[in-house]
């Protein structure tokens, strides 16, 4: 045991393995049971579940466990003939690779060591958790249709823009990361849905008068047939406009229709009922389906596009760049372009069981490719780095771009798929999870024989975040090194690089789900140095027990952690010295805070949700004071939408950091909000949404009070169509920015709007205009039409009834009073009394609700116990139904059979 | 919902036939004996050679009436029973109710959609989504205390952490 006390690190590390195996086990009885509830449940719903593949699945999975003392045992061994340790050092161990053969072996010999054939198992099913599935649907364009818009004429755009402009809300100051909405100080740029609209802002000489749109792209025009290009980002500088999007290829599956009338008289064309023809048959005259029988499914293919539109030449198109693999990230550094794609690599495809009848596996396909300008490049198998003891399951490729030669460098790793892409100034950094688990000890459980014993099961399933990081300078990428360590790391916020180290927060979990108690949970934090190596972290202090990170931000010499499970306690990390790293304050206050921002040195804003009663309610915007460092952050304002009966408030700042403005300088904070509510006087469900204002005073440490807040609305009454994406400034205007709408007003007050021009269309589900004149005919006699039953005659066409379901109105909570009851709308409807104590109410109720779908008449719904003050009539029975007309009961039914006749029989 | 009264040595046999689950608090009784029914339950006696003739009609119980939600897309309006979909989800502003290769739009709400499919094993889990229990191929606990669940139209969901106790009680844990 002298290696334990020569080496510190090891005792952690069997700590950590022993931690990890007691995990694992837990975890697979976790498992085990949910998928035993979850039989147990579907065959008393009489649904046939495929057991076989459960019980492969456990098998295997049963078999990856570990005895510690055997992975203890092979650890030692390692440990004792080489230094350094497994998981947290990776000695720089590059393979040779020379050709498409070097690759299927370490593929193979490392899939040998780890992986088995289980459509289940860790090796291939982690890559689809990461990568998703490659026949996605592409997303509809169909919804926006500005072909009216496009032929607008191009306004006056005489006149410079400001200098005083909003920039993207970037993670790190110099490293521009794409977003949907940009501005140059004189143009909007807006991405909305499938388009990208140039949109003339402000000017020097003309202000916010010059609002209009100046240019649309459609990119069709770009786009070789049967191709289409959906942008997800944006890029803009003095000189140049990029459009960043994915390329989807529109290969059409014919599907014959074939009408079905069902028992009720309804035709309905049968969609998927029909052979799909395949790709590659060759059809005959006889066999090509009529055009008007026939649509196309989009499959989308893994290509990411970038647009370079030259300003100078009033956007004119100047270079196109593409990239194979499915998009990881994008961030631009002045005049350099760095992208990251992945391509996982189906290596269970090479295992002969899995092949199918004619697939032939060809590693060439998935070799990295991009194009400049239509001159393509195809990443070369000697130049592929693979480092030894990495799990080789995809071609990640690292592209950098001189924006001003279009010189491309091109950087393939085979490794680990990362997902969180974090890059500094001089880095960049992947990070992704890898799971492994031990062979031997899957042996000692698949044996028939072997018994399943909850108390003994352990487990070697292990996990740790591998780091990849690429030097980048200039538009040039290169291979530095690879680091690992302990647990899953949240989002790019918890990566950041300060004078050359990378500190890195994680979490691992214990999850006890059974037993109650407390989940065991370990954040991490993690320093490494220039070569990736670990050279300190806390392990404990950070979050109480049971709680996992939320959010993270570093600043300089700090990091800032919040924690969550039910309190919020927000820590401070002293992190000047990187060999030393302490945790210096925290601070509990309920609820969890999802993001924060440093806003200066001494304040950091948080927004997240409040937590009343246990739970998480309303939307929360905290301002942390964290000026003194050796005491704890304190809580210097904060505001709060709370969650009520009435409706809860929503922001997509939480998940997207892009769409928060802050601006110190101007002393507002703006987000979108998209906000739910009920009208208690006209009993109607409300939907906002816009954008939320906030004046911030950081000399005060003050945020608005709750009530002093703007809202700049973006959504027409209670319509959904409308998106809002974010808000800018240019100068002292204020401009918000939805799919429909850019308006603009001064910052000091933003609800009073000066101008408004409208971007987009709006857009309703609605029904195709024209109805298949077909349908609903059923006796076509001469010029005669009849319609089946659920359709009505409208002109000379069957026009299928709309079945509305404004008739329910489902409201348990605020009908408090017959008088209520007797006067809730105007007109004819039903009312329906049941009681959940009564059970037969209760499945009585079902009925009721497809009664008040199919019928024409409003319904809603009592909860007999919810009535207060005099009963005006005695309901007896229970269920009780009525149909009150003007205030007062017409006809009414009480008791189980009554009311069903009643039901039925209502007109 | 059920309960199975046998001779004690064939419980076992029958029950295995007729895949039934029973539980505590039952509507039915199954016998073969009219002696033992119920009064106050509903009771389906029993001719063994009846066995498959049975197991149809379990089917068509537990199935019961099954509820329909009316869907879009751009080919029109469909209505398609509630055990088809695999999960409804809000995607911006709308509802989808995928079934298994398709989606359709749904136009109400998706509490809407989850109150008035009370009693059909759909369970939230998150606040977008809603899933059709009886569509999840497997479940599988993941990192950072996520629950993956694997649905039978191979697609993928996560049950978030606030829902993970309703998702428990719904599989009856």
């Amino acid at each position: 045991m002298s290696i334990f006390r020569n080496n510190p690190v090891l005792v952690f590390l069997f700590i950590a393995v022993v931690g990890f195996t007691i995990y694992m086990g837990m975890k697979m009885i976790e498992e085990i049971k949910l998928n035993k509830a979850l039989n147990q449940k579907q065959r008393s719903m009489r649904i046939k579940t495929m057991r076989t593949a459960f019980k492969t699945r456990i098998a295997k999975l049963a078999t990856a466990t570990a005895l510690p003392v055997v992975v203890l045992a092979v650890m030692f061994v390692a440990i004792e003939d080489a230094p350094t340790q497994i998981i947290q050092q990776r000695p720089l161990n590059l393979a040779a690779i020379n050709s498409a053969e070097d690759v299927r072996n370490i593929i193979n010999d490392y899939s040998d060591t780890f992986a088995d054939n289980n459509h289940y198992n860790i090796f291939s099913w982690r890559g689809d958790f990461m990568l998703g599935d490659a026949e996605v649907m592409a997303p509809t364009n169909d919804a926006l249709d500005l072909g009216g818009v496009a032929d607008q004429l191009k306004s006056d755009n005489e006149g410079t823009g400001s200098d005083d402009f909003s920039e993207t809300n970037n993670q790190v100051a110099g490293v521009d990361e794409m977003d949907n909405v940009l501005t140059d100080g004189k143009y909007m740029y807006v991405m909305n849905y499938d388009k990208v609209q140039i949109i003339l802002a402000y000017t020097n000489e003309g202000s916010y008068d010059v609002l209009n749109i100046y240019k649309e792209f459609d990119f069709d025009q770009f786009q070789p047939e049967n191709t289409e290009f959906y942008p997800i980002g944006m890029y803009v500088d003095e000189d140049q406009l990029i459009v960043i999007g994915n390329v989807y290829e529109t290969t059409c599956v014919y599907y014959e229709y074939g009408d079905i009338i069902t028992s009720d008289g309804v035709i309905e064309p049968a969609i998927e009922t029909g052979e799909p023809s395949e790709i590659g048959d060759i059809l005959t005259d006889e066999a090509m389906p009529n055009p008007d029988d026939m649509y196309c499914y989009n499959y989308y293919q893994s290509t990411t596009k970038a647009f370079v539109f030259d300003k100078d030449e009033d956007f004119a198109l100047k270079d196109t760049y593409s990239f194979s693999g499915g998009f990881v990230g994008t961030r631009k550094i002045g005049d350099d372009l760095y992208f990251v794609t992945t391509e996982y690599i189906p290596y269970y495809l090479m295992r002969e069981e899995n092949k199918t009848v004619d697939y032939v596996f060809d590693l060439d396909e998935y070799l990295p490719t991009y194009t400049v300008n239509g001159q393509s490049a195809t990443a070369k198998y000697e130049e592929i780095v693979y480092v030894k003891g990495t799990e080789p399951t995809s071609f990640t490729a690292f592209y950098g771009i001189n924006l001003e030669s279009s010189k491309t460098t091109m950087e393939v790793v085979l490794g680990e798929a990362g997902y969180n892409l974090y890059v500094s100034q001089d880095n960049i950094y992947l990070a992704g999870t890898v799971y492994e688990y031990d062979q031997t000890l899957a042996e000692k459980y698949s044996d028939e024989d072997y018994v399943y014993n909850e108390e003994t099961f352990e487990s070697p399933y292990s996990y740790y975040t591998s780091i990849l990081k690429m030097t980048i300078d200039g538009g040039d990428v290169e291979f530095n090194s690879t680091g690992a360590v302990e647990g899953v790391n949240l989002d790019q916020f918890s990566m950041d690089e300060h004078n050359g180290f990378l500190r890195i927060i994680t979490t691992t979990n214990n999850w006890w789900w059974w037993g109650g108690g407390n989940r065991e949970v370990i954040n991490r934090l993690s320093i490494l140095d220039e070569n990736m190596k670990l050279i300190s972290e806390i392990d404990e202090g950070i979050g109480e027990p049971g709680e996992s990170v939320f959010a993270t931000r570093f600043a300089g010499n700090y990091g800032y952690v919040v924690t969550f499970l039910q309190t919020d306690p927000f820590y401070v990390l002293d992190l000047s010295d990187p060999y030393n790293p302490t945790i210096l304050s925290e601070l509990k206050i309920p609820g969890f805070s999802d993001y924060l921002q440093p806003i200066n040195e001494d304040f950091i804003l948080g927004i997240g949700y409040g937590d009343n009663e246990g739970g998480t309610q309303g939307l929360r915007i905290s301002l942390y004071d964290v000026s003194d460092k050796n005491s704890p952050a304190v809580l210097a304002d904060s505001w709060t939408y709370e969650y009520s009966n009435n409706g809860y408030m929503w922001t997509s700042t939480v998940y997207n950091h892009k769409d928060l403005l802050v601006s110190v300088d101007k002393g507002i904070i703006a987000l979108p909000y998209t906000r739910n509510g009920y009208d208690e006087t006209d009993n109607y469900w409300t939907y906002n949404t816009g954008i939320l204002v906030l004046n911030i005073d950081i000399e005060n440490g003050t945020l608005s009070d709750f009530g002093d807040e703007y809202m700049v609305e973006h959504s027409d009454g209670n319509s959904y169509d409308t998106y809002v994406y974010k808000s800018k400034f240019i100068d002292d205007y204020f401009y918000t920015v939805s799919s429909k709408y850019v308006k603009v007003s001064t910052i000091a007050d933003p609800e009073n709007i000066l101008k408004t021009l409208q971007i987009g269309e709006s857009w309703t589900y609605d029904m195709p205009e024209e109805v298949n004149p077909e349908a609903g005919v059923v006796d076509p006699v001469g010029t005669e039409i009849v319609c089946a039953d659920g359709f009505t005659i409208d002109g000379d066409v069957c026009v299928e009834d709309v079945i509305s379901v404004d008739n329910i109105l489902i409201d348990f909570e605020h009908i408090k009073s017959w008088n209520e009851i007797l006067t809730y709308i105007d007109g004819r409807y039903a009312v329906y009394f049941y009681s959940e104590v009564n059970a037969d109410a209760v499945e009585l109720q079902e009925q009721a609700f497809e009664f008040g779908l199919e019928q024409r008449i409003p319904s809603f719904f009592v909860n007999i116990n919810d009535i207060e003050g005099d009963n005006v009539f005695d309901i007896g029975e229970v269920p009780y139904a009525i149909i009150v007309d003007a205030g007062a009961i017409t006809s009414e039914a009480s008791g189980i059979d009554a009311v069903m006749d009643f039901l039925l029989s209502i007109e | 919902m059920f309960k199975l009264k046998v001779s004690e040595k064939e419980h076992k046999v029958i029950k295995e036939r007729l895949d039934l689950v029973e539980t505590v608090v039952y509507d039915y009784v199954l016998t073969d004996d009219k002696e033992k029914c119920e009064d106050d339950k509903l009771n389906i006696v029993f001719n063994k050679a009846d066995i498959p003739r049975l197991i149809r009609t379990l089917d068509l119980i537990v199935k019961g009436e099954d509820k329909n939600i009316v869907g879009f897309n751009e080919f029109g309006q469909k209505s398609v029973e509630s055990r088809n979909f695999h999960y409804f989800i809000v995607d911006g502003d709308a509802v989808y109710g995928v079934l298994s290769k398709t989606k359709l739009i749904i136009k109400l709400k998706l509490y809407e959609i989850e109150e008035y499919l009370q009693g059909k094993d759909f369970i939230r889990v998150s606040k977008y989504c809603l899933v059709n229990i009886g569509k999840i191929e497997y479940i599988k606990p993941a990192i950072n205390s996520k629950l993956d669940l694997l649905m039978k139209n191979g697609e993928q969901l996560e049950v978030n952490r606030g829902y993970y106790k309703d998702f428990k009680q719904a599989l009856e844990i």
